[in-house]
């Protein structure tokens, strides 16, 4: 075996192998199945799976469940950045603040959502502003990072520029400091994205009343092993959807730190 | 100071509020920080100044955390470097990883009581397996990206396979591996509490949630802190021993600057 990284082929044989590797796992599951080295009760047959799979995605009441967890995420996202991406461009912008503003947000963030859940579920019960203001808290730290970061980072000749343009501040703010900025806010927000949804999860799992997640908890406690992986499957897939939703609609919306990097 | 005016000022208006607006769910700092030395310290220099309560419940959660934590990196790091290494390997497992790594790990409770039942070693394995994935991720991620010419010369030098791997492709990969240790002791401190939550017996997580239960605030809040005291020290730690262990690559990177 050859000791340097084998290169592949062509892109295509990498597609081909990763198909191979998905039919393979199946192909396993469905085999300790067969060989009974896992009770069903335990584990269920792939095709139990997927079977549930496609029960749960066409019934009107596990949809519903999956629009309440969707839009608790919108709405976390909406709030977590009108709160975090103004406050972290301010602190970026102005120096003194940068470092003493970055001390407390390390701190703050040690105090994870995970903590931070009973508390959440005495001051506002089990309903969705429970699961919003928790993953607002999980996601505001991240995102106010990035801002002051991409802020503070903006090449300083580049405002200088602006200046000698005899440009006023807040156009400053709006055409240079502001683009420069959006990589790093852009990266800040896919990661708040996942964040989100983790946390929202997170609460349902472990006590809301509404949502994707209960799904899978009352499954549980039910003992219906097929309907748990089914769904988890499913929150597999949402995650997927969301993470590749986020990086389309960034190349789309700031096509230039990818330009930039073709000029190289 | 310059850095810790603006936490110190923060402090003070947490504490000149909730004085002032006396509510259940808030006390002021100075109440929690009494209830912390209350509950998890004690006075007796023998037991490390850890009270009892402190022993029975963030001992054990700190056994699974290290025991899960330790599984995940042997693994990661193995899994990583081979499938880094072996591309057809990677490509093979590439979508099995993308979905892993988009389950969040507290989804994964149902699925480990299923399994493990109500247990310590259901707890290491969600701990385990949430931390899995940053680690093999960011390994695989670092064996990828090594220098070619590193590894044509380790080739040239005829290194036999073990040389080959720990002299040459693990140290290449550390600054990756590391990054992705780092990132899974933040998730790992996560699922502490997250797998204790109604599946344990003792633990900060338990403890957490009985606290709850009882409308015990100061309680709840003093552990919140106990927590994030721990997260803060194990990172750290873990800088501390990054910056040891890559003390090469800093300098590295400094010369190539000045190039």
């Amino acid at each position: 075996m050859a000791l340097t990284p084998e290169r592949s082929g062509h892109v295509g044989s990498g597609r081909v192998l990763g198909l191979a590797g998905i039919i393979s796992l199946f192909v396993a599951w469905q085999l300790a199945m067969l060989l009974g080295i896992i009770s069903p009760a335990r584990l269920p047959s792939p095709s139990d799976v997927l079977l549930t799979m496609g029960r749960l995605l066409t019934s009107p009441l596990f949809l519903a469940d999956v629009a309440d967890t969707l839009t608790a995420w919108a709405v976390t996202m909406g709030l977590g950045s009108l709160i975090a991406i103004p406050t972290g461009v301010l602190v970026g912008y102005i120096a003194a603040l940068y470092r003493p503003a970055s001390a407390v947000i390390h701190a703050a963030r040690s105090v994870t959502a995970a903590a931070l859940l009973p508390v959440a579920i005495l001051l506002f019960g089990l309903g969705t502003p429970m699961k919003v203001t928790l993953a607002v808290w999980a996601i505001t730290w991240p995102l106010l990072l990035n801002s002051m970061y991409g802020t503070h980072a903006v090449d300083g000749r580049w405002i200088t520029t602006g200046r000698s343009l005899h440009w006023g501040r807040w156009k400053i703010l709006a055409r240079i400091i502001l683009p420069a900025a959006a990589p790093s806010i852009a990266t800040g927000l896919r990661l708040a994205a996942s964040i989100a949804l983790i946390v929202i999860l997170t609460a349902e799992i472990l006590g809301a009343r509404s949502g994707v997640g209960t799904v899978i908890d009352k499954a549980q406690i039910d003992e219906q092993p097929a309907i748990v992986y089914a769904g988890i499957i499913v929150i597999g897939l949402l995650g997927m959807v969301i993470t590749f939703a986020m990086s389309a609609f960034e190349r789309r919306l700031m096509p230039w730190p990818h330009a930039n990097r073709l000029t190289r | 100071m310059e850095v810790v005016w603006l936490a110190l000022a923060l402090l003070v208006l947490w504490e000149v509020a909730a004085r002032a607006v006396p509510t259940l769910f808030f006390p002021p700092f100075s109440t929690i920080a009494l209830t912390f030395s209350a509950t998890w310290l004690s006075s007796d220099p023998l037991t490390l100044f850890t009270s009892e309560v402190a022993r029975d419940h963030a001992i054990p959660s700190m056994l699974r955390f290290f025991a899960g934590y330790g599984a995940a990196a042997l693994m990661g790091i193995t899994f990583g470097v081979v499938l880094g290494h072996w591309r057809t390997a990677g490509a093979f497992f590439n979508p099995l990883i993308r979905f892993g790594m988009s389950i969040p790990a507290t989804a994964l409770l149902p699925i480990a009581i299923l399994l493990f039942g109500i247990t310590s070693a259901m707890n290491i394995a969600l701990i385990a397996v949430a931390c899995l994935w940053p680690i093999l991720i960011n390994t695989l991620d670092g064996v990828r990206s090594i220098d070619t010419t590193w590894l044509q010369t380790a080739r040239s030098l005829r290194l036999n396979r073990v040389r080959y791997f720990s002299a040459v492709v693990l140290p290449a990969a550390s600054p990756s591996i590391l990054a992705g240790m780092r990132i899974s002791v933040g998730i790992g401190l996560i699922l502490i509490v997250g797998s204790e939550f109604y599946a344990a017996t003792e633990g900060i997580g338990y403890f957490l949630v009985i606290s709850q239960r009882l409308f015990r605030l100061p309680e709840l809040w003093a552990t919140v802190l106990l927590l994030a005291l721990i997260g803060i020290a194990l990172n750290v730690i873990f800088t501390l021993i990054e910056h040891r262990l890559l003390r090469w690559h800093y300098g590295a990177r400094a010369s190539a600057e000045f190039a």
